[in-house]
């Protein structure tokens, strides 16, 4: 089968830009800071933990939306609500946990060297947060 | 390696029987020659502690059974004395039928003794305390029970049981069954995509650095640490295995998990709760990060929602945890594997009997099983939980394992997370061991919508292989069934009926099933328990459990299955306004009585009507439109004010009501689940006798011929079948 450079020229276009009209900007940059085809990039694991029921959460990552979910509530069984896994630049990064119906915030600075697991729970009034360089597990 | 033990003079001779470090291996010496010659007579090869079980022996013979509980000496290696005594009481039937004989027990109350008394002599050990019972009101009740042993032999223990303001007590002689407190029997099955060894966990407490330096070497399985938590665990030898190959299926849910449950658990028919679990070995969680679950619970902790809770739980074998797994560790990774592998099934079987993870009961820091090592690492400093964790439950898990209320722990009873029951009345909770002749069970729809009329079948069955003549008046308002309801916030009422009847039992001879067709074995009959003298019972959406107890003649005690139902939310702002008019007496009280043309209720009949009409397409629509329909089919008749004579004062209208039943019927044909049989049978009856009253016998004889299609493929039995069309003949 004969490529020619039209039909290169075609894919390139098309997977560079049909996302972008698609999903939007931002997911785009988010899309393309999981690709872990760069060294310097590493995986930061966020779990929600204990405390939240029925909570609005947002989330942040150097203020890209990485999650965004309504009614987010722990299984008392497992002491684990939800969790995301995403592909994240070495180095400094912010991450900002806002949990929207209880109008609480915090922002969590890091410095990412390696796989980071990060465990956010929710104690009256505060959230806090653990770091752990092993995944967390659930029983 | 043995070690001698020499006693040298009395108090040392009974320390040494007493000692639990010791292997109970003596040897005669000469200082032995001191000791009277029968010295032999109080030898003891074991512990004290234990499980008894034995009747009372006084006042009444036989009429109660006492499961005793000791625990104050050391009954197994590494195995904590909690100082505690507990009992469960059972009452005890029989029933003969010429040669035949059925024994069997109801479970009646769970009582423990805190820091008992405990005084060892030579031959025997006495125990007293005071009992605090976990359910109902008692008068302040004192125990005292002695051990004795002989030869050997440990027992039987007679307890005996006093209460203040009385002057007699209740003796038991109990005899020992087990050093163990409890005996669960486990039952592993396998997924074919994990079904490699190790299957079952075996850990050296030494294989791994990272432990308590005075950690006592021993090999731990699933047995051998629930034996030093006091419980008797036995695994079933036989696995099923379940083909999980299908590439479509990749993660399991908890709905899943349960379904797996109800199609390999060779226990999960039958009747509950019981000493039994199960526990799947399985691939991947839905949850990746998740290593095992104990899913039979509640949907709002994350379970599958599908009551009785705690009868099953999994170990996720593709978890990152057990990534190294193999059967002999010999690296520190390994090693860790195996021991999570152990973690991972103790701690999960231990949500079966009951418990919370350690922080949710405030106990971030407890050295237990039922703590997450990652948690307390993160409070006590890195590798700290292995390095300090002595392979166990913590003492007030222990406490509840051996001595907590009984259906607070035994798997399928209280629901997981749950345990309050100082407010229940007695026999809410109980259940029945042994053979009784007579099986009494409660059914339902399962759900019902917000304000729906709710009624329950009852049903007694011969389960024994003789006729038995047994009273089939199985509504509580004749006082021969009573029915406890447990309500969404976990209170549990003794549903209490509006009218009591006294009426002469209405007895029936039950066929045994091997000698008839099915159905004449059994009798049926639906009971009304929305309301009562207590108002609404299912005014609150959420999940009700339900049990009733059959006390036919009064010759004995029959518990039903424990039976939940749901109550719907309200699905808008406009059926919560209705509701604060429905859930009113006058209300509650027209339903019961089916209507009523009474002035008094007048307001209440306007309300259902207003109700029938509003929520016509759906099944408070077609329930209500049915009661409308039984109020308007008879004439009523009340007493004049002035001529204090019964006037009638409204004519039956058949014809109205007969509308108001096709409300019903037509709900009923687009959604069948509406009315179960039995009410289906109640409506259909009322339009086949409204259409004779109408003159109209063909469309009658029509009604109950459709009645007896639909029940046929409804799977209602022949007899009773038979017995619908026998009424067609005498139209």
């Amino acid at each position: 089968m004969t490529v020619t450079l039209q039909t290169i020229l075609q894919k390139v276009l098309v997977l560079t830009l049909l996302p972008l009209l698609t999903i939007g900007y931002e997911e785009h940059r988010l899309m393309h800071t999981t690709n872990n085809f760069q060294t310097d990039m590493t995986t930061l694991s966020i779990d929600f933990q204990d405390g939240f029921d029925k909570d609005s959460i947002l989330c942040t990552v150097n203020e890209l939306t990485v999650f965004n979910k309504k009614a987010v509530t722990t299984s008392k069984l497992t002491g684990l609500a939800d969790s995301i896994n995403i592909e994240v630049e070495k180095g400094k990064a912010h991450l900002e946990i806002t949990i929207v119906n209880r109008n609480l915030s915090k922002l969590i600075k890091l410095n990412i060297t390696e796989e980071s697991y990060i465990g956010i729970s929710l104690a009256g009034d505060s959230i806090s947060y653990i770091r752990s360089a092993e995944p967390f597990g659930y029983g | 390696m043995s070690r001698k033990v020499k006693p040298t003079k009395n108090q040392d001779f009974q320390t040494a029987l007493t000692n639990p470090a010791a292997d109970y291996t003596l040897v005669p010496q000469k200082e032995l020659l001191k000791y009277p010659t029968d010295w032999w007579q109080c030898l003891r090869f074991g512990p004290v502690s234990g499980r008894y079980e034995g009747e009372m022996t006084a006042p009444d013979v036989g009429k109660y059974l006492l499961d005793l509980r000791v625990d104050i000496d050391v009954r197994h290696a590494n195995s904590p004395v909690m100082n505690r005594v507990s009992g469960d009481l059972y009452q005890m039937y029989n029933y003969t039928w010429g040669t035949y004989k059925y024994k069997w027990r109801v479970y009646k109350e769970s009582w423990i003794i805190d820091n008992p008394t405990v005084k060892w002599s030579n031959c025997s050990v006495k125990i007293t305390g005071n009992l605090r019972f976990w359910t109902g009101f008692h008068l302040i009740t004192s125990a005292e029970i002695v051990i004795p042993w002989s030869g050997g032999t440990i027992g039987p223990a007679t307890v005996k049981i006093s209460s203040i303001f009385s002057s007699a007590s209740s003796v038991y002689s109990c005899t020992k069954k087990s050093n163990a407190f409890r005996e669960v029997k486990l039952e592993v099955d396998i997924c074919s995509s994990v079904n490699t060894a190790p299957i079952l966990p075996e850990y050296d407490t030494d294989d791994h650095n990272n432990r308590p330096v005075d950690l006592p070497q021993r090999v731990l399985t699933i047995e051998e640490s629930y034996q030093e938590a006091g419980i008797d665990m036995t695994i079933n030898p036989s696995h099923s295995i379940i083909d999980d190959s299908d590439s479509q299926f990749t993660t399991w849910s908890p709905a899943e998990l349960h379904d797996a449950m109800e199609q390999y658990f060779s226990q999960y028919a039958g009747t509950w709760p019981k000493w039994h679990m199960w526990c799947l070995l399985a691939g991947t969680f839905q949850s990746s990060s998740v290593g095992g679950i104990m899913f039979d619970a509640a949907a709002a902790y994350g379970g599958a929602g599908d009551a009785p809770d705690r009868q099953g739980c999994a170990v996720f074998r593709n978890h990152s945890w057990f990534n190294s797994l193999v059967q002999n560790p010999s690296t520190q990774t390994q090693a860790a594997a195996m021991r999570k592998y152990l973690y991972t099934y103790v701690h999960e079987i231990g949500h079966a009997f009951n418990f919370l993870h350690s922080w949710d009961k405030s106990r971030p820091d407890a050295l237990s099983w039922m703590n997450y090592d990652w948690k307390y690492d993160n409070r006590n400093g890195s590798g700290t939980f292995w390095g300090n964790f002595r392979m166990r439950f913590d003492d007030e898990e222990l406490i509840h394992m051996r001595h907590g209320n009984r259906a607070s722990v035994i798997m399928g009873a209280d629901p997981w997370a749950s345990g309050g029951h100082m407010e229940e009345p007695g026999n809410a909770m109980s259940n029945i061991i042994g053979d009784a002749p007579v099986e009494f069970s409660v059914k339902s729809k399962g759900y019902y919508q917000f304000m729906e009329p709710v009624s329950i079948e009852l049903r007694v069955k011969n389960i024994s292989e003789l006729p038995l003549n047994l009273d089939t008046q199985l509504h509580p308002e004749f006082g021969g069934v009573v029915i406890y309801i447990q309500r969404p916030d976990g209170k549990i009422l003794q549903y209490a009926p509006v009218l009591c009847k006294i009426a002469t039992p209405e007895l029936k001879v039950l066929q045994p099933l091997a000698v008839s067709l099915e159905g004449n074995d059994r009798h049926s009959q639906n009971v009304f328990l929305s309301f009562g003298s207590d108002g609404f019972y299912f005014n609150e959406p959420g999940e009700y459990a339900i049990r009733a107890v059959y006390q036919g003649d009064g010759s004995m005690l029959i518990p039903s299955n424990l039976h939940r139902i749901t109550i719907g939310r309200p699905f808008s702002r406009e059926e919560e306004k209705t509701a604060q008019d429905f859930f009113n007496n006058s209300t509650g009280m027209a339903l019961y009585l089916n209507g009523s043309a009474s002035p008094f209720l007048k307001s209440a009949m306007d309300t259902l009507e207003e109700v029938a009409n509003k929520y016509e397409k759906s099944p408070l629509g077609a329930q209500v439109s049915l009661v409308l329909a039984k109020n308007l089919s008879a004439p009523f008749y009340r007493i004049d004010e002035k001529t204090k004579k019964m006037v009638k004062t409204s004519d039956a209208k058949p014809a109205e009501a007969l509308s108001f039943t096709e409300k019903s019927l037509n709900y009923q044909k687009s959604e069948s689940s509406t009315f179960q049989n039995i009410e289906y049978h109640d409506l259909r009856k009322v339009r086949t006798d409204l259409l004779v009253s109408m003159g109209k016998t063909a469309e009658a004889k029509n009604e109950v011929k459709e009645l007896v299609s639909d029940l046929k493929k409804r799977g209602v039995n022949q007899p009773v079948l038979d017995t619908i069309k026998a009424y067609t003949k005498g139209l």
